[in-house]
């Protein structure tokens, strides 16, 4: 398991060159990854610079008009901007991505943390529990929960968290089980260091990599689920742009013009690919095994015999 | 709309242009009104006809469909499509026209007693229902009973009670109804789902599963169903009519998406379908195998409020709302002007107005901004709720950018397109966009969302003058009558404004060119029963 | 081993148990009452006396604890209950639905096993080299791509386009194989790209370790040509892990079954999961949930199992 502390003994190992542009050839998926991720943060978050036309600006007499002219991208039914729309819809995509896994994260870690620390009833009846919920397609439960309680940014938020809470708490879990028997963990119970304390101050730094990770994959999953709510009309509710509704409305006209669901899907794959990007990139960057292998791999090409990741 | 007030030069030239064009094919519209006498367009007005001459037998006919039958009984039938199905394996006891004048079906002829109280039907003698059962008075009988059974819980009980007290055989072929008071829209119900008439021998035999094992006496048998996926038809043997079937066989293929449904018109792998919008029809310029009919429909879109709460309580919103409602936008933008500005509840039939074709509240987004203001509701929230349907909120949101721009500060939410109705009636919604078909009687859907005593209510709506002209109006079975009493009704909705109406939109159905005998009727259901394939 | 199996087995139980509350809880705590929506939709006259009449016929207007029970009941006697909607039996029509089901996902499974375990390999046998660079991309590209976007791809190209392939319809496999074939391809190619990412990515891991075991090491010294190595002892070894992983990735396929079948019209599960929401049939929801979750569950079981009789290890613990 890695650890900090062997992370940054191994880190200390590679060579020392100019640090940034070492990181970025050691770990091309983090550095695409991070560079896909912030290119879409500065369309979506500065849209207003890039269009020329209000995502909700309809103009009757310009209805589905054909992309060059006054509209980059084209117009939908209603003579909206398809560019515009597409950027300002990334917003919603992202803030929805973010807010789902950040509560997810929060309640996930919380359990992982509780009952990896505490076992015995504790944790059978969490993980029992969790298991139940995880045992559900994604889909189905999210499409479930946001039906029955109806759509809305923070129903669709919360459907998606509850999809994932349980990944957070398995892979928290995991660790603090195996980290719970160590010296230092020990020595603070027998300190008489307080069960929240030890969980936050001792066990809680440890997982950060783990949870990094899982929150970067979770994100591209996010992204995925709330674009396949709002594409079987259950999603974020208009007339905000939002990416999985322009390809539904798009869809209709796929034979006369596919630009109006080819670009929503494109930003979609580019977002998840951002993140799986990310997480992978990240994986590799906290894992020493990967270090190790990679700094093998530069100094003599390929070696057989170390084991990969996973 | 901010864009073509700021730059006229640009964008109002082809706004012009396309304002003439909905004009022209509205000037089309009213022309043939007045052809038809009092209600528009009876023809079938195609821009690409089906084939004439003379039928052709044989074949089976491929209908692309987005489907939602889940039963084939008509006593829990609630799904727009399953009638499709109905009118080709089923007869009604009546039918109505392209018109919707009543004409002969089961029953051959009909008779209301001098008090009104009394309705005789004199059915045809020698038919058959698919399983050999024969159909009779007894049949009738057995089928009305069965709706009005309590316990059999269906749907279309409130449509025959209260008028309908009991059924008496009189004989073999002649059935009587007895009435609690006169009740014209009766007949034309008989006409609709409650007059589908069911094997009884079949219905004992499969009990609760009846609704997958469907037998009437309609020109076509059921062969199979699989929900979602195909429903087929063939030709039944014993039909009474045989003269007026040609086709072998009908299947009905689940296809969602029009723009597939438009490719297997092309391909020839089905003959008609039925999603088509007129945006996607404007694709088909120069494409000689398909055409696409249309005629007017009576179906209205409209933005209902609730007249009993606030703030829609305040008429002078609902004014505004009515004001503000830019219908040529939505009749050119998103219907390219296959559509009618509506003015009221009814768009079509013989109780339609011809006088009142305008809005009471034509467009004027400044007397909107006035009465907004007026009733110190300028920069109040005002929560407005849309269904998750495609059409819903293309015309919401068009209308919104005006809605807005009356001082109002609009809180949109949306509801699944399945729950949205259930959501209105329970009232949580009191600001709403709605889409209501007509039936073959005005009475059918005045009565149900207008009458101050109706479930179907939703607004909240109460003018007593109102009710009371619909009472009057349902107990006369002279047309001529009775249709002054509805344009009388209609004036006064219209003046309260329960319900800003936006437009009346036409019904458009592609289809193959080698289709012959297709007719169109104004209530949007196919009939594809006397259909014929050109070789 | 036995006590292994029952201890798995009893937490399968659980789980199940688990299930089925939370299946109760979405589709009757939080659903709206169906009851308005069965008796009429917008057009028909329905009084609130007939809406009551049916909650109690349903059993709709019993405590929320005593429906759960209840239907637990009918449920320990295998009776999923009546469809609200369609006049059929719940487990009828999922019987009439699963094969649509099973073939779409053996399909994409096939496919996507066959091309990720050929990319997968080939990035571990050119480990370092630019097939590998090539497989990795290839694999996290399929594993980002949402599958309704694949679809939509798929019938612009291959069905408006090429017009070569039907974009929607179904005929049973029994009636006409090539023309269910036909009807299949682009839903399981669709259903399949983000699995043949996942397993690339695992049988490249799994290619790597085994490559590095002393038996492939030995096997290379004592002078076997290297594809009998790779096809004898590698490819073998790899493809038994490979199993479980299938397996547990199998029950994330039904997720994207129902975005598929939906996209695809196929009367499978998928879409009569979708109706079944939007129709608010709680019968037929909840039977379809169990029947999807309990496999899930049944699945990951033999899995575990299959673990424990692979790795001598698990047992002990």
């Amino acid at each position: 398991m890695a650890t900090l502390a062997q992370t940054r003994l191994t880190r200390s190992r590679t060579p020392v060159r100019p640090r940034v542009w070492s990181t970025v050839w050691a770990y091309p998926r983090l550095t695409v990854g991070i560079a896909l991720l912030a290119l879409l943060l500065v369309v979506t978050l500065g849209a207003p610079l890039f269009v020329s036309h209000g995502p909700l600006e309809q103009n009757l007499s310009a209805v589905l008009h054909l992309p060059f002219g006054n509209y980059l991208l084209g117009t939908d039914q209603l003579g909206r901007d398809v560019f515009s729309r597409t950027l300002y819809g990334g917003r919603l995509a992202l803030a929805v991505a973010v807010v789902s896994t950040v509560i997810a994260l929060i309640i996930g870690v919380a359990l992982g943390l509780l009952s990896g620390y505490k076992a015995g009833m504790v944790d059978s009846v969490v993980m029992r529990v969790l298991d139940g919920v995880i045992v559900f397609p994604d889909l189905i439960l999210a499409l479930s929960i946001t039906y029955a309680v109806g759509p809305s940014f923070w129903t669709v938020a919360a459907a998606i968290a509850t999809v994932n809470v349980p990944k957070f708490a398995r892979v928290v879990r995991g660790q603090v089980l195996s980290l719970r028997e160590r010296e230092f963990i020990a020595s603070a119970r027998v300190a008489g260091v307080s069960t929240i304390r030890i969980l936050l101050r001792h066990l809680l730094p440890n997982v950060v990599e783990v949870i990094v990770v899982q929150a970067a994959l979770t994100a591209g999953t996010a992204i995925f689920t709330a674009a396949s709510l709002s594409f079987l009309g259950l999603g974020l509710p208009a007339p905000q742009p939002d990416w999985g509704g322009m390809l539904k409305d798009g869809y209709a006209y796929l034979g006369s013009r596919p630009l109006m669901s080819i670009i929503p899907g494109l930003m979609i794959f580019a977002a998840m690919l951002a993140f799986n990007l990310l997480g992978d990139g990240l994986r590799d960057r906290f894992d020493p095994k990967v270090i190790a292998r990679t700094a093998r791999v530069r100094a003599g090409r390929r070696e057989k015999g170390a084991t990969d990741e996973q | 709309m901010a864009r073509q007030m700021e730059i006229p030069a640009i964008d109002g030239v082809r706004r012009r242009q396309v304002l003439q064009a909905g004009g022209l094919s509205a000037l089309g519209l009213l022309i043939a009104a007045c052809g038809g006498g009092n209600t528009p367009n009876p023809t079938i007005n195609s821009s690409g006809s089906s084939v004439a001459g003379k039928p052709v037998h044989g074949g089976t006919l491929t209908f692309a469909t987005a489907m939602d039958i889940t039963t084939l009984d008509p006593a829990f039938s609630q799904n727009f499509s399953e009638r499709f199905a109905f009118y080709a394996m089923y007869n009604t006891l009546v039918a109505y026209d392209q018109n919707f004048n009543l004409v002969p079906e089961l029953a051959e002829r009909w008779q209301t007693s001098k008090d009104g109280k009394t309705l005789t039907l004199f059915l045809r003698k020698g038919v058959k229902f698919h399983d050999g059962t024969p159909f009779n008075a007894a049949a009738v009988k057995w089928n009305l009973d069965r709706l009005l059974d309590e316990s059999t819980n269906s749907p279309l009980r409130g449509q025959l009670t209260p008028p309908v007290r009991s059924v008496k055989v009189v004989d073999d072929s002649t059935v009587a109804l007895d009435l609690q008071s006169a009740w014209r829209p009766l007949l034309a119900a008989l006409g609709e789902r409650p007059g589908f008439m069911i094997s009884p021998t079949a219905y004992k035999k499969y009990g609760k599963d009846y609704g997958l094992h469907p037998v009437g006496t309609g020109p076509f048998e059921f062969v199979s169903f699989t929900q979602n996926s195909s429903l087929k038809l063939k030709r039944f043997d014993g039909y009474w009519d045989p003269s007026h079937v040609y086709l072998d066989g009908i299947t009905f293929q689940n296809v969602q998406d029009a723009q597939v449904q438009l490719t297997m018109l092309r391909t020839g792998e089905a003959q008609i379908a039925d999603q088509m919008t007129p945006q996607l029809a404007t694709t088909l310029q120069g494409v000689s195998s398909v055409a696409v009919s249309q005629r007017p429909t009576g179906d209205w879109y409209a933005m209902q409020m609730d007249c009993d709460k606030p703030p829609f309580n305040d008429a002078r919103l609902r004014q505004a709302i009515a004001y503000a409602t830019n219908r040529d936008g939505v009749r050119d933008a998103l219907f390219l002007g296959k559509a009618r500005d509506a003015a009221g509840p009814i768009g079509i039939g013989w109780a339609y107005d011809a006088h009142d074709s305008a809005p009471v509240y034509a467009y004027d987004l400044d007397k909107a901004k006035a009465l907004v203001a007026q009733a110190n509701a300028t920069g109040k929230r005002v929560r407005y709720v849309n269904s998750s349907q495609s059409d819903y909120q293309s015309i919401a949101q068009l209308l919104h950018e005006d809605y807005v721009k009356t001082g109002l500060n609009l809180q949109v939410g949306t509801v699944p397109a399945s729950d949205y109705y259930n959501s209105v009636v329970a009232d949580k919604n009191y600001w709403s966009l709605t889409k209501w078909t007509p039936r073959a009687d005005p009475d059918g859907l005045l009565r149900n969302i207008l009458h101050s005593g109706s479930n179907g209510n939703t607004t909240g709506y109460h003018n007593p003058e109102v009710d009371r002209l619909l009472d009057e109006a349902a107990g006369i079975n002279d047309l001529t009558k009775a249709a002054p009493l509805y344009h009388q009704i209609c004036r006064l909705v219209e003046k309260d404004a329960p319900y800003a109406w936006v437009i009346w939109p036409d019904a458009l159905v592609p289809h193959t060119t080698n289709l012959g005998g297709l007719k169109l009727y104004p209530d949007g259901i196919y009939r594809l029963r006397s259909l014929w394939i050109a070789k | 081993m036995t006590w292994y199996v029952l201890k798995r087995g009893g937490a399968a139980l659980i789980v199940m148990f688990v299930v089925s509350l939370l299946t109760f809880i979405v589709t009757r705590v939080l659903f709206p009452d169906p009851a308005q929506s069965i008796l009429g939709g917008q057009g028909e006259t329905v009084t609130p006396e007939q809406v009551a009449h049916l909650r109690g016929q349903l059993g709709l207007d019993r405590p929320l604890s005593v429906q759960y029970f209840h239907w637990l009941g009918d449920l320990l006697q295998g009776n999923l209950g009546r469809s609200f909607r369609t006049p059929i039996d719940v487990s009828t029509a999922i019987y009439q639905r699963l094969p649509v089901t099973i073939e779409l996902m053996v399909l994409a499974l096939t496919v996507a096993i066959i091309l990720g375990m050929l990319l997968g390999i080939a990035g571990a046998l050119f480990r370092g080299r630019i097939i590998d660079g090539v497989s990795s991309t290839v694999s996290v590209l399929a594993l980002s791509l949402p599958n309704f976007f694949v679809a939509i791809l798929l019938i612009y190209v291959f069905a408006l386009k090429l017009q070569v392939l039907p974009s929607a319809g179904w005929v049973p496999l029994t009636q006409d194989i090539g023309q269910n074939l036909k009807f299949m391809l682009l839903p399981a190619v669709t259903l399949s790209l983000a699995y043949i990412g996942t397993f690339a990515r695992y049988a490249r891991a799994l290619m790597i370790g085994v490559l590095s075991e002393d038996y492939v090491l030995r096997a290379h010294a004592s002078g076997l040509s290297p594809r009998s190595v790779i096809v004898r002892h590698a490819m073998k070894n790899t493809s038994i892990p490979m199993v479980t992983v299938v397996g547990l990735n199998a029950a994330g396929l039904v997720g994207g079954a129902v975005v598929t079948e939906s996209i695809f019209s196929l009367p499978g599960l998928g879409t009569l999961f979708t109706d079944s929401i939007l129709g608010k049939d709680f019968p037929m929801l909840q039977g379809l949930i169990l029947v999807i979750t309990i496999g899930v569950v049944v699945l990951n079981l033999l899995v575990d199992l299959a673990y424990g009789l692979l790795d001598p290890r698990i047992k002990v613990s």
